[in-house]
């Protein structure tokens, strides 16, 4: 990782080339399901990243709302659920 | 309703370990028996069950990948100080960055200044993310964005399993 780093130096002034950058953001943009089919060039590199900040809120959103609803359903009908489990995990 | 064991075979190497590491949690949570009955602390049980079944997706999912990447690194040492709050019975609603850096941040490109506001924002929600280059963070952000939506399908599908058990 970090030679990978010192090779993506090009100037002393920026750091890091813009290319990469602009590469990495598209990158980005492929894994938003806002954006991903839009074209790169359209779709400026700040609106990637707060589409991808939005993104990932609602993501440990989720995350928030299957935690529940999952505690929940642990506590109910438990041996079928630990019946379930183990068998998955055989 | 597709079978659960289907969720192990077709999906990807990555669903299957995040899987079997959060059914296992899944079921030690399960297995912990509640407190003496009386309302104010089977509240705290439901409550910390929950932040329970969180940090345990959080943590298989960051296990899958231990200490390889950046932002599964500073969740798991993350998770390791927030579970131990837990069993405190501190009840917290989000996982908060612990990290307050006061580091400069590398100069970036000229036409990727305006965007500084919106790199800042992605920082705080990237673990790891407040010491990381513009480039690391990129590529961090990618790699975690693809773990989370894995994460959200395989929590989702379990639940779908269980909510309507044959």
């Amino acid at each position: 990782m970090s030679s990978r780093r010192s090779r993506s130096r090009q100037s002393a002034s920026s750091g890091i080339s813009d290319d990469q950058i602009i590469e990495l953001v598209s990158r980005l943009q492929q894994l938003l399901p806002e954006l991903r089919h839009r074209r790169s060039d359209k779709v400026s590199a700040s609106k990637v990243l707060q589409e991808t900040c939005n993104y990932i809120r609602s993501l440990h959103r989720e995350v928030d709302d299957l935690s529940e609803r999952l505690s929940e359903l642990l506590a109910t009908s438990d041996t079928a659920q630990a019946a379930i489990i183990r068998n998955l995990l055989m | 309703m597709g079978s659960l064991s289907d969720l192990n075979n077709v999906s990807s190497h990555l669903k299957s370990r995040f899987a079997r590491g959060f059914l296992r949690a899944l079921a030690r949570i399960h297995n912990l028996s509640p407190p003496p009955a009386s309302s104010s602390s089977n509240q705290d049980f439901a409550l910390r069950k929950c932040q329970r079944v969180k940090l345990a997706a959080y943590a298989s999912m960051a296990s899958a990948f231990g200490k390889r990447r950046v932002w599964s690194r500073a969740m798991l040492q993350r998770i390791r100080c927030h579970s131990s709050s837990v069993r405190r019975g501190k009840v917290r609603q989000h996982m908060r960055t612990m990290r307050r850096s006061g580091k400069k941040r590398k100069k970036i490109g000229r036409e990727l200044a305006a965007k500084a506001q919106d790199v800042k924002k992605l920082r705080k929600l990237v673990p790891g993310g407040e010491s990381m280059d513009l480039e690391g963070l990129l590529r961090e952000t990618a790699h975690y964005v693809k773990c989370l939506v894995t994460q959200v399908q395989v929590m989702r599908s379990i639940a779908d399993f269980c909510s309507c058990p044959p």
